[in-house]
């Protein structure tokens, strides 16, 4: 509550300052799930007014507020959240939060709404792949398109995993995992791997059961694809039941208070690896947008006493970088226009030529209009910007050299 | 009168009509009370239970409804569902089959919907209107929990439709809609008896149609306030009335029926355990009066009795004896009692073999009726005519001995007096039979040459005076014989030494001849004999017809004799078994009173008649016995100064052969010129007599004075003809015969005719003489027709 607490506030100082400035209000939106992965949220909203904080000047004769919807994971409330963003006349974007079937399953509406649609922490490889319509969906995040075959290189070569046996939630991001996981596996001469499909909020015994037909085909590791809910539940199982294997995950489970959740098993015993990007308050360099970056968020989190305490980092990372590359697209656009016209123009401003050194990357050409050949032209990061992690306590730490 | 009733009516009447008095008032009180009571009670009852039913019929509705609810919650919480309403992921196409996997069972439509409203999954769109499925869409979205209900009627069926919340982590993110069909039958089946039940539901403005007018009916409204809807129960109120009615009519029956059950049951019992008993005391009492009465009556006979009376017990130790018992005896009850009466009042002269019959109906238990002689204390015998009874009881257990003695001493001293007279009677009779026997051979024999004499006279030259004179002295003596015949024929009869000879005859011949031996008599009186036989008469019959010959001597003898003017009339009929002979004539007639007295020994009419007709008197009654002797008898009707008619009858047969010849050789002339004859006869008139007409008959006769003489001359020389007479000196006619006949055998003579010639009327001399070897025997007095008759009959 403290959290929602402060972003609120934020907004309405925002909002004073606009009216009294009589500068063109401008309202991002943020629609995640703010119910059940709410560390995830808060850490996006963190980066989304991180990067306001620290970059707001280039865009002075707007006055941009910030307005936190919960879609609570669920792909109709997020479609409605769309909907009335839809009808706000001063909604110039719209960033979402964890959980890709949302954004999967609306891709079509959404992106049909004209806005703008920034994705800092949602992994399914089809939500910046647009089949038809004007592509206004931006990713700074992990794709499974591309995440999976990482996923199973380290898994392969640095765990020397014979026989990895798959674990996916039964949700379009676990199926897109499947599919690149699948293919990476092929690729390698690997015969398909076993899987195992759990829904959400599925009941530990269930899983239990589920972890016994796996422990039945002896594998050598798990590759996990799940949310901090279930997979707090799958990992304490596994390791119950397969104390010895490692368990390769996708970034889902550091989505909330995964570590909360495992609880009474300690993250230690287990191995358990979970893929990042190549970011961490803890082990990157201290540069001076990582620094600026840290100080920000501290200074509007006063609570936090480092900013790699911050829990579920890469939702403040991503945000950050991609809301410090949407300010200067923004800043190269026509504040004047009709508003639907500003938000084309802000697509399409996208596309330019960056230049700003930011906490993962060097970000010059980000985005490029997709193309049949070139599908990842609206994702910010590629696979060298993945890296495999662990945790240490509540901490996740970037493991040098994983690939 | 009540004394009347009492006597009139026995005591299981009285019960009888008891009990059904009593049934009838307490079955009229039973009803009239359970009428009221159970009416009301019934009628109590039946609005409690209609409220019962009510309740539970509303309670199965909600629990109906409820299981539905449950099994949409559990649709809903499918993580399946879930998934797919959030869409997360699922699609249509698989929800249907999830669902019947995980609620196989589930019977009504859903429709699934996401949180912003859109239907993702319907079963099916019929079942209600788009606008009603918006707003329980709206209604529930809106809600705090996701629960909406609606009664829906505007299509058919009537549905009701009811929401439940799509949840995750507690949250909704959904919600499903169940479409129940509101059936009424199927829930509430078991509830629904024909026409006499509705249920109603209702919500808002909205309800489902009325079975029934809602008027005289029992209602029960209630709200189910999980589903917003209020329910109404109707029962039909009449036919709460109608089993009312039906409860206490049967209540009443079957407190009748209870009560006619116990009422037969107490009935019987009582019958069997008061009546009867009560019926049998009384009899039982009266009967001990009676028997009280009669045994002192029979005590009283007992102990009065002349008889003496001895009580013992099952091993004849007297137990009692009465006054006449020890009067006779002279022993007292404390002499006896204890002890068996034989022990002390039999003596010497008691006969064993009485004592054993007595001691082994005692020993089998069977009554004894004997003669005794006992003695009394004194030693004194007497007779005693002893009967001894067994007396057992109801179970067939020997209890004791009773024994009447009655004192025939007396009796035993007449009876043994009569018997003295009674041999002295028979005695007297076989001196009367002898003296008879000795005078028939005393008078026969001089009588014989009386008669013989006379008959040899009447063959002289004689005076028509001497001739007359001689006719009545031969009458005379064949008067005389005659009466010693009847006296003989009497004296056999009585003592039975009559016996019948049979023969085969001719009846008509019979008759004749009898009829030709009286016809000159009758002429001489001037009457009239006629004699007829019936056409259909048989006319050859067996029987001793020498007897009937001498009945009809009697009855024409007597008719003839009785008669003087008219006629005398014989009429034979005959049937193979019966031979009917009725002498009828005109004489002077009997009088009635004396018709029966004509049959008794020496009895005639009047005694007058002996005076005027003569005669023994005997001739009627031999007659009456011949005929009884015969298997027939003899009757008389007469009247008196008008004649009288004798009817004799005698049993026949038929007869096997009848000679022919043997009347034709009555009329043969007897020629025995050149045949020898030897008369052995110590009488000498007899012996002249016989000679006579012997020689007359052309004999050469030869004479032997008595038996031995008689076998002496059979020694010299042969004879045709021995006749032998029977009493002689030296050897008798029966003894000379057997030793004639011995000779002859001994000789290889052939052996001759031996005809025995005896005055001994009866039949033991004759069959002696016959067993001797005699041919034939003849009865002096000879007459030449008998003798002729034995020569034809055996030369």
């Amino acid at each position: 509550m403290p959290s929602k607490f402060i972003l609120s506030a934020c907004s309405l100082l925002l909002s004073i300052a606009c009216l009294a400035d009589n500068k063109r209000p401008v309202t991002i939106y943020v629609d995640a799930d703010n119910t059940h992965t709410v560390a995830s949220t808060e850490s996006i909203v963190l980066g989304i007014n991180a990067a306001l904080a620290d970059n707001r000047s280039i865009n002075d004769d707007l006055e941009i507020s910030l307005k936190v919807l919960d879609h609570r994971g669920n792909s109709a409330r997020s479609k409605a959240n769309f909907k009335r963003i839809s009808n706000d006349p001063t909604a110039i974007a719209i960033y979402t939060g964890m959980h890709s079937p949302p954004l999967i399953k609306n891709r079509t509406f959404n992106n049909s709404l004209g806005i703008p649609i920034f994705v800092p922490w949602a992994a399914g490889g089809p939500i910046t792949r647009l089949d038809d319509g004007t592509n206004f969906t931006f990713r700074l995040s992990i794709d499974d398109s591309q995440v999976g075959e990482k996923l199973i290189d380290f898994a392969l070569n640095k765990l020397d995993c014979a026989t990895p046996q798959l674990m996916l939630e039964d949700t379009g991001w676990g199926r897109s995992n499947q599919r690149s996981m699948t293919k990476a596996l092929k690729d390698r001469g690997r015969e398909p791997p076993k899987i195992s499909w759990f829904g959400w909020d599925e009941k530990e015994a269930s899983i239990r059961v589920k972890v016994d037909q796996i422990a039945a085909s002896e594998p050598t590791c798990i590759m996990l694809v799940a949310n901090a809910s279930e997979g707090a539940k799958i990992v304490r199982v596994l390791h119950q039941h397969l104390p010895t294997v490692p368990i390769v995950s996708h970034w889902g489970i550091t989505g909330s208070n995964f570590i909360e959740q495992l609880s009474p098993v300690a993250i230690e015993d287990p191995s358990l690896y979970v893929v990042q990007t190549c970011f961490a308050f803890t082990t990157s360099d201290q540069d001076d947008v990582h620094k600026q970056a840290a100080k920000t968020l501290l200074a509007i989190k006063p609570e936090l006493k480092e900013a790699a305490a911050l829990n579920a980092p890469v939702g403040f990372i991503h945000a950050y970088d991609l809301t410090r590359l949407m300010l200067q697209a923004l800043a190269s656009t026509d504040h004047d226009l009709e508003i639907s016209a500003l938000r084309d123009q802000l697509r399409q401003a996208m596309y330019r030529q960056f230049d700003y050194q930011g906490l993962i990357k060097n970000y010059t050409t980000v985005f490029t209009p997709n193309t049949q050949a070139n599908d990842q032209g609206h994702e910010a990061l590629s696979s060298e910007n993945y890296c495999m992690a662990e945790y240490e306590g509540s901490r996740i730490n970037i493991i040098e050299k994983a690939f | 009168m009540r004394q009347n009733l009492l006597n009139k009516v026995s005591a299981n009447q009285m019960f009888i009509w008891f009990m059904a008095l009593n049934f009838l008032f307490v079955a009229a009180v039973a009803s009239t009370v359970t009428w009221y009571r159970v009416s009301d009670s019934a009628r109590e009852m039946q609005q409690q239970t209609s409220q019962q039913e009510m309740l539970h019929a509303r309670r199965t509705f909600e629990s109906y409804l409820n299981g539905k609810k449950a099994t949409l919650e559990d649709v809903a919480s499918l993580s399946y569902v879930r998934n797919f309403a959030m869409g997360i992921s699922g699609s249509a196409d698989r929800v249907k089959d999830v669902i019947l996997t995980n609620k196989p069972s589930i019977d009504f439509d859903i429709v699934i919907v996401d949180i912003a409203g859109d239907t993702l999954y319907e079963d099916s769109t019929n079942l209600v209107d788009r606008h009603s499925l918006q707003q329980i869409i709206g209604q529930a979205l809106e809600s705090k929990d996701g629960s909406y209900s609606k009664l829906c009627v505007n299509y058919k069926p009537t549905t009701l439709s009811f929401t439940a919340p799509i949840l995750h982590k507690g949250l909704i993110e959904g919600v499903i809609i169940a479409v129940v069909d509101l059936d009424f039958m199927s829930p509430q089946s078991t509830l629904f008896h024909g026409d006499d039940r509705w249920i109603r539901v209702s919500q808002d403005d909205r309800t489902t149609a009325y079975p029934k007018p809602i008027t005289s009916w029992l209602t029960i409204d209630s709200h189910l306030d999980t589903y917003k809807i209020d329910y109404h129960y109707g029962i039909y109120s009449a036919e709460i009335e109608k089993r009312r009615s039906t409860l206490v009519r049967t209540i009443i029956l079957v407190i009748v029926a209870a009560m006619m059950i116990a009422y037969l049951a107490i009935y019987l019992l009582g019958k069997q355990f008061i009546i009867n008993p009560y019926t049998e005391l009384i009899s039982s009492r009266k009967a001990l009066r009676s028997a009280e009465k009669e045994a002192k009556l029979l005590a009283s006979v007992a102990e009065h009795s002349n008889d003496g009376v001895v009580i013992t017990d099952e091993k004849g130790q007297t137990l009692w004896i009465n006054n006449a018992f020890t009067e006779v005896t002279g022993y007292a009850l404390e002499e006896i009692e204890g002890r068996t009466p034989g022990s002390l009042l039999q003596g010497p002269e008691t006969s064993r073999e009485t004592k054993q019959q007595i001691r082994k109906s005692l020993d089998r238990k069977e009554p004894i009726s004997c003669e005794i002689l006992n003695y009394t204390k004194a030693g004194d015998p007497y007779w005693l005519e002893l009967q001894i009874n067994p007396v057992f009881s109801s179970n067939g257990t020997l209890e004791r001995f009773i024994a009447i003695e009655r004192d025939i001493t007396e009796r035993h001293k007449i009876a043994a007096e009569r018997e003295t007279m009674l041999r002295q009677a028979e005695q007297a009779s076989i001196a009367k039979s002898q003296f008879l026997a000795t005078m028939s051979h005393e008078i026969r024999t001089p009588m014989n040459g009386v008669l013989g004499i006379a008959q040899l006279l009447m063959k002289t030259e004689l005076s028509s005076y001497q001739r007359e004179q001689l006719e009545i002295l031969f009458e005379s003596g064949n008067h005389m014989m005659a009466i010693l015949n009847d006296i003989l024929d009497f004296s056999k009869i009585e003592q039975g030494k009559l016996e019948l000879d049979a023969v085969d005859f001719n009846l008509n011949e019979l008759i004749n001849s009898v009829t030709t031996i009286y016809h000159p008599l009758c002429q001489e009186k001037g009457l009239t004999l006629t004699s007829v036989t019936a056409d259909d008469a048989v006319l050859l019959l067996n029987a001793d017809k020498a007897r009937i010959r001498q009945v009809l001597y009697n009855l024409l003898g007597n008719a003839i004799k009785f008669t003087a003017h008219g006629s005398i009339h014989i009429a034979a009929t005959a049937t193979p078994k019966q031979l009917t002979v009725v002498v009828s004539d005109t004489g002077i007639g009997i009088a009635e009173d004396r018709i029966e007295a004509l049959f008794d020994p020496f009895t005639q009419a009047e005694l007058s008649t002996t005076r005027k007709f003569g005669g023994s008197g005997l001739g009627l009654s031999i007659v009456k016995k011949l005929c009884k002797l015969m298997g027939g008898d003899v009757s008389i009707t007469s009247k008196l100064g008008e004649g009288t008619t004798v009817t004799a009858t005698f049993g026949v047969t038929p007869a096997q052969h009848v000679n022919d010849q043997e009347d034709l050789m009555d009329q043969v002339e007897i020629n025995m010129k050149g045949k020898t004859a030897l008369i052995v006869e110590d009488n000498a008139v007899n012996a002249m007599i016989l000679q006579s007409f012997l020689e007359d008959t052309g004999f050469e006769v030869t004479l032997a004075e008595d038996g031995a003489l008689g076998v002496a001359a059979v020694a010299e020389k042969t004879f045709d003809a021995i006749f032998m007479d029977n009493h002689m000196p030296n050897m008798d006619g029966i003894e000379a015969i057997g030793v004639i006949r011995n000779y002859e055998t001994k000789e290889q003579r052939a052996p001759c005719i031996i005809i025995g010639c005896t005055a001994d009327a009866f039949a033991e001399t004759k069959v002696r003489m016959v067993d001797a070897g005699a041919q034939l025997v003849i009865t002096k007095p000879v007459s030449e027709p008998a003798l002729h008759d034995a020569l034809r009959q055996l030369m």
